[in-house]
């Protein structure tokens, strides 16, 4: 029972994390914040979800290590020339899929 | 061409809801959910926790890492409070999400306002980042319901079949991969390709920062260089 507690209880901190500044903050709208909350998700989310892959990919045996990461830029590559997510990521998840069983 | 009058006429982008815009363009990012639902589900499956609160996990703690966090803590016989500070530490970056969200209008139903917050992720708030923004919040709901009860199912089912999953050796990137074309819709424009590699190569500098603060640091500081340097420029020019 209490372990039940302690994941509601971590439910309920992680959705304040979220809920207060979401819908209690008002934070100001000058120019300076527009091009800051312009710029954040781009810095935030490159640096969240690019440097495990290098780093990972690094730390395997090479042709797993090179396969990993070529799957990612492959996800990259082809969103960015077809405009379409599925393909990107379909044949990202294919590559990757090889590199596992290499 | 005569349309076939059986066959509901296909609505364009523009004429469905945001809700179910947001569904539809989920789907094709379901299949990194599942993959990386599954082998979390798995994982934390290896943690001495009782079966009522394992399953609780994705339902309350919708956050992947920080239910891998949860469970190796647990483990390790940390008391809650020190739980509960890594969990907080681990995701600020939802409060710099959440925050940015809080500009974007609300819908009138008090029920659609609080779940909001709930399903703020990085797939949800990067994509209605695309979004018109009127219809954001609303679109949030649909991608946040698509994905949370993917994840939700594909835990549960990584929990109960835990001993007969292999372990993935590169589920490191998957993340990565699914987000994909959301990261190159963010980074259109020279100056936001270059403060992403401003922001990977601090990201790889930062990555020894514990409780996973790399990432935010090195997300702030790209996005004040790139402030600083256009100061620099225009004052130079």
């Amino acid at each position: 029972m209490n372990e039940f507690l302690f994941v509601l209880g971590a439910g309920i901190i992680l959705y304040a994390m979220k809920a207060v500044p979401m819908l209690v903050a008002r934070l100001p709208q000058t120019r300076l914040t527009t091009v800051i909350f312009d710029l954040l998700p781009v810095g935030l989310l490159t640096a969240l979800l690019l440097p495990p892959v290098l780093l990972g990919g690094v730390q395997q045996p090479a042709l797993e290590g090179a396969l990993a990461i070529a799957s990612v830029v492959v996800a990259l590559a082809l969103s960015a020339v077809t405009n379409r997510a599925a393909i990107g990521i379909a044949a990202g998840l294919a590559l990757l899929a090889v590199a596992e069983l290499v | 061409m005569m349309q076939d009058p059986s066959r509901p006429a296909e609505k364009s982008p523009a004429e469905t809801g945001p809700f179910r815009r947001g569904v539809r363009k989920t789907l094709p990012l379901l299949i990194g959910t599942t993959l990386f639902g599954l082998g979390t589900g798995a994982a934390t499956a290896q943690a001495p926790i009782p079966e009522l609160a394992l399953f609780a996990m994705p339902v309350a703690i919708y956050a992947g890492v920080g239910q891998l966090a949860f469970a190796q803590l647990y483990t390790l016989g940390t008391p809650f409070p020190a739980i509960a500070v890594t969990l907080i530490l681990i995701n600020l970056r939802y409060i710099i999400y959440s925050a940015i969200a809080s500009v974007w209008p609300r819908p009138k139903s008090l029920l659609q306002r609080l779940l909001g917050p709930f399903l703020v992720t990085e797939t949800s708030f990067a994509l209605g980042l695309n979004e018109p923004l009127a219809d954001r919040f609303r679109f949030l709901l649909g991608v946040g319901t698509a994905l949370w009860s993917t994840w939700v199912v594909t835990c549960t089912i990584g929990t109960l079949l835990s001993s007969q999953l292999p372990p993935l050796k590169h589920g490191y990137a998957i993340p990565a991969i699914v987000l994909a074309p959301i990261l190159m819709n963010l980074m259109k424009g020279r100056q936001k390709a270059m403060l992403a590699l401003v922001a990977i190569g601090f990201g790889l500098l930062l990555s020894g920062v514990p409780y996973r603060l790399g990432p935010l640091l090195a997300g702030l500081i790209a996005v004040a260089g790139a402030l600083l340097f256009e100061r620099v420029w225009k004052a130079w020019r």
